[in-house]
């Protein structure tokens, strides 16, 4: 099963996204639990993009996509017009240096990379495209 | 996101109902500075009817930590959901602020 979405880069369309994906996951029979951390983690990556959005002071249309397949969940998100992001050089967060450095960000990436089993962003035709995959053996067991 | 204070026993305590997101944690940010400025002692978070965290919520708890330490002012949440707590642990954070399962727990912890 696929499913898609598309949305504008403004904060009060994640909501909207959380609602969207919270129905889709139950419907999977995924945890309450794992929904969540999956809802969170899509959240993360649009509220980064979003923010970026703003700072640019755009608004920019983003993709979703959540394919089920053989227990296997993947989002794509698709962050177009955007200048390459890599990912390799993003460090996970350092609790007490953020405490340190009184700094309310930099624990978004952490999270989806703890969560997934895994990440990537590939870059094509200026557009990155996040691709985030999590296998759930329970699924298969459910259908 | 609602979210209300109140004072009770000399605690200060914040309740939050609702989602807590990038668009919706400037008001939990501006809450904590309210609460710190204003000399209170003691400043708990009811999480009892917080439905969702990301990040940015708590990235607002932690940027408060140093200033609560240095103030020497107690805090500490309660009433987190399964759920939330999860998100709280995948961090770590429990090493860093104190948790308690009620509101009972915690202002005994405070000795009130």
């Amino acid at each position: 099963m696929k499913y898609n979405l598309s949305i504008k880069t403004e904060k009060q369309n994640l909501q909207k996204v959380r609602v969207f994906l919270e129905k889709i996951l139950k419907d999977l029979q995924v945890s309450d639990i794992e929904a969540n951390q999956l809802i969170l983690v899509v959240d993360e990556i649009l509220a980064n993009l979003m923010i970026h959005s703003a700072k640019n002071n755009e608004k920019k249309d983003i993709d979703l996509t959540l394919t089920e397949d053989s227990g296997e969940i993947t989002f794509e998100i698709y962050d177009y017009n955007s200048p390459y992001f890599d990912l390799t050089q993003h460090e996970d967060a350092n609790l007490q240096d953020l405490v340190k450095q009184k700094r309310k960000g930099g624990m978004g990436l952490t999270l989806v990379k703890n969560i997934m089993d895994e990440v990537e962003v590939y870059y094509e035709d200026n557009t990155n495209i996040w691709r985030l995959q999590k296998r759930f053996p329970y699924l298969l067991v459910k259908k | 996101m609602n979210l209300n204070t109140e004072k009770e026993q000399g605690v200060h305590i914040i309740h939050i109902e609702g989602d807590l997101d990038a668009s919706s944690s400037i008001v939990l940010d501006t809450a904590m500075y309210e609460a710190i400025s204003t000399q209170e002692k003691h400043i708990l978070i009811n999480c009892e009817k917080l439905n969702y965290i990301s990040s940015a919520g708590l990235g607002v708890f932690m940027s408060h930590l140093s200033d609560l330490e240095e103030k020497n002012i107690f805090f500490g949440l309660y009433g987190m959901s399964e759920k939330v707590k999860n998100v709280f642990e995948i961090l770590g954070l429990q090493q860093l602020i104190n948790n308690y399962t009620n509101k009972e727990e915690a202002l005994q912890a405070i000795g009130v």
